[in-house]
């Protein structure tokens, strides 16, 4: 099985099926794919709507270059990279807005007095490497198991738990010099 | 004091990060936005016009329309171009009127002006506004030369130079024409002698789709007209062209940026004036713009640059400072300059050098009062700056003025104005 339910010889053909302009097999792979690109791009831009904006990029530039695509059964990782590189595109473009929405937001948190766990958790979570911050992003936001991970973004399995274990790290050193820790 | 947490607090705190509902797709919305990607795939037979070299132009103007920002004057003069060389299909028609006679009409063409309106696409959300185009075809003695405006912003082109201004800033960038974007169709058409047609109508006739034509009589004036629609799709687009029976030669054209001629045309091209005279100032620059070479232009952006990445890649704030105090020396005249000075300010902030930051942010706001860049942002740090140093009064002028300089060019609801807005309630509400 693949990562969202479907047997991969399902995908395969779902994918010839696209190739030949098969709207509904079209269809199918955005609605099947949709949130999983959300969350990729997510996980480098850290801007929701941004990532909306850039999965639906990544999706069109994908169907211009579907019929390049050689290993039909690697539609997920391959896609997955499309829309990284479109979010990279799109955070390179405007990473100076981000970083002065950072100035903004940190100021406003700051003026509010907003503090706590989540706070903590969440800019713990935003300051983690891109590569760490999408298994976290895919495992935590969008509930996928190690083995759906595994096949969307085509690392594997053993990557994806060090990954994750390495993220969870990296939280806890964060959270701890913000004064949170991990009781044994 | 220190805070416990255990396994599981952490697992559902990280869920509660996630921004927002689950994603949901929309295919439908998506197939609206992306026509051009879904007709890639469903033209397998099709010998695509992508591979086809000369056809790679075409798809590449198609896309610069619709999504590239220097779509402005480009836009007005491929409207025409496609429109020139759809008509010269020869599909038939029961009024007389055939390919030959619009080619012979169009090579008889000594001026031209185009007037109508077009979708801005900047600012917070796209405007219809009114643009002009004036082209003289070049001749034996006498470059080609064209001059449009739209807004603020002047385009004059004699030659190969192009001089891009602005009216409120008073300065010219001069650039190489034919590396245009939006221009080198221009001068791509300009090279197919006498000075539109022959490769266009070709492509054209293979590619655009839903060719409909039909005669009626102009409303208004009880004029006969002939009204031609057809479809692009390989660039999402329509068009609907009118027709002067009589003289062979468009009178008006609309294009859309989708495939059914649905709601405002991007390009409304209202009314082409043929062959009146144009009086030889209308081709030169007003005389109190300062002219920047594009040199200059691109040395500025690249220092600039170097500072940015200094400042966002490497934190390195003292030395990015420093590149933006030499950006600043050099082009005081440039936009880049007065980013440049918001830039020195966010330094010092970052520094923590929290006075010297208010001073940079008070220069800019004193020096560029009127650009429409970064001084909205340059107001948000400095109400910034001013929080941070207890100054609360101050703090709510300048992000009142951020509101202010931001109105109607910044879309309310992102930064800078979203936060200003948040400031403002916080330090009233305080």
């Amino acid at each position: 099985m693949n990562t969202l339910g479907l047997r991969e010889d399902n995908e395969r053909t779902t994918v010839e099926a696209a190739c030949r302009g098969d709207s509904e097999a079209l269809a199918g792979l955005y609605e099947r794919y949709y949130a999983v690109m959300v969350w990729v791009a997510y996980s480098v831009l850290l801007d929701r709507g941004l990532a909306e904006d850039a999965a639906q990029q990544a999706f069109a530039k994908a169907c211009e270059k579907l019929r390049s695509l050689r290993q039909l059964d690697r539609f997920g990782p391959w896609l997955a990279t499309i829309c990284r590189n479109a979010a990279q595109d799109m955070a390179r473009a405007r990473r100076r807005d981000a970083a002065l929405q950072k100035d903004a937001a940190r100021k406003l948190h700051l003026e509010s007095g907003s503090n706590g766990f989540d706070k903590a958790v969440k800019e713990a979570v935003d300051s983690l490497p891109s590569m760490y911050r999408e298994v976290v992003v895919l495992h935590y936001y969008n509930q996928m198991s190690y083995q759906e991970i595994e096949s969307v973004l085509g690392i594997s399995g053993d990557k994806v738990k060090g990954r994750l274990a390495r993220a969870r790290k990296q939280i806890q050193v964060r959270l701890e010099q913000e004064g949170f820790r991990r009781e044994q | 004091m220190e805070h416990m947490y255990n396994e599981q607090d952490l697992e559902r705190a990280i869920r509660r990060t996630a921004p927002g509902d689950p994603p949901v797709p929309d295919f439908e919305a998506w197939q609206k936005r992306h026509a051009e990607a879904v007709s890639a795939l469903k033209r397998p037979g099709d010998k695509k016009l992508a591979d086809d070299p000369s056809g790679a132009w075409v798809i590449r103007f198609g896309r610069t329309l619709m999504q590239k920002r220097q779509v402005r004057f480009g836009a007005v003069a491929a409207v025409l171009l496609i429109a020139l060389a759809v008509l010269t299909l020869d599909r038939g028609t029961n009024i007389a009127w055939s390919m030959e006679q619009t080619i012979e009409a169009i090579e008889q063409i000594k001026t031209l002006q185009i007037e109508g309106t077009v979708v801005w696409p900047f600012g917070t959300k796209p405007t219809v506004v009114p643009f002009r185009f004036w082209v003289q075809p070049p001749t034996e003695n006498s470059p080609l030369k064209m001059r449009g405006e739209v807004k603020n912003h002047i385009m004059i082109a004699k030659g190969d130079v192009v001089y891009e201004c602005w009216s409120d800033t008073k300065t010219a960038q001069v650039q190489y024409g034919p590396a245009r974007t939006d221009l080198k169709y221009w001068y791509k058409a300009a090279e197919f002698v006498p000075w539109v047609i022959r490769r266009m109508p070709e492509m054209i006739q293979q590619y655009a789709e839903g060719w409909k034509q039909s005669v009626d009589r102009d409303p208004t004036t009880g004029k006969e007209r002939i009204l031609a629609t057809c479809t692009y799709p390989p660039s999402n687009m329509s068009f609907l062209l009118t027709v002067d029976p009589e003289s062979k030669l468009l009178e008006g054209a609309k294009l859309w940026s989708n495939l059914q001629h649905e709601g405002e045309p991007y390009i409304d091209a209202k009314s082409f004036t043929y062959n009146q005279e144009f009086p030889d100032e209308l081709f030169e620059l007003p005389a109190d713009v300062t002219i920047i070479n594009e040199r200059d232009s691109k040395e500025s952006r690249d220092l600039f640059d170097r500072g940015e990445d200094l400042f966002h890649e490497e934190k390195k704030y003292a030395e990015a400072m420093e590149i933006y105090w030499r950006v600043y020396i050099t082009y005081p005249k440039l936009n880049v300059a007065e980013e440049a000075l918001m830039m020195i300010g966010l330094c010092h902030g970052r520094l923590e050098q929290h006075d010297k930051a208010i001073e940079v942010y008070q220069k800019a706001t004193r020096e560029y009062p009127h650009l429409k860049g970064w001084i909205d942002a340059t107001w948000f740090y400095l109400g910034g700056e001013y929080m941070d140093t207890g100054q609360k009064e101050k703090a709510l002028e300048a992000f009142e003025n951020c509101l202010k300089a931001g109105e109607g060019v910044r879309d309310p609801e992102a930064f800078p104005l979203k936060n200003a807005r948040e400031f403002i309630a916080s330090l009233k509400g305080g």
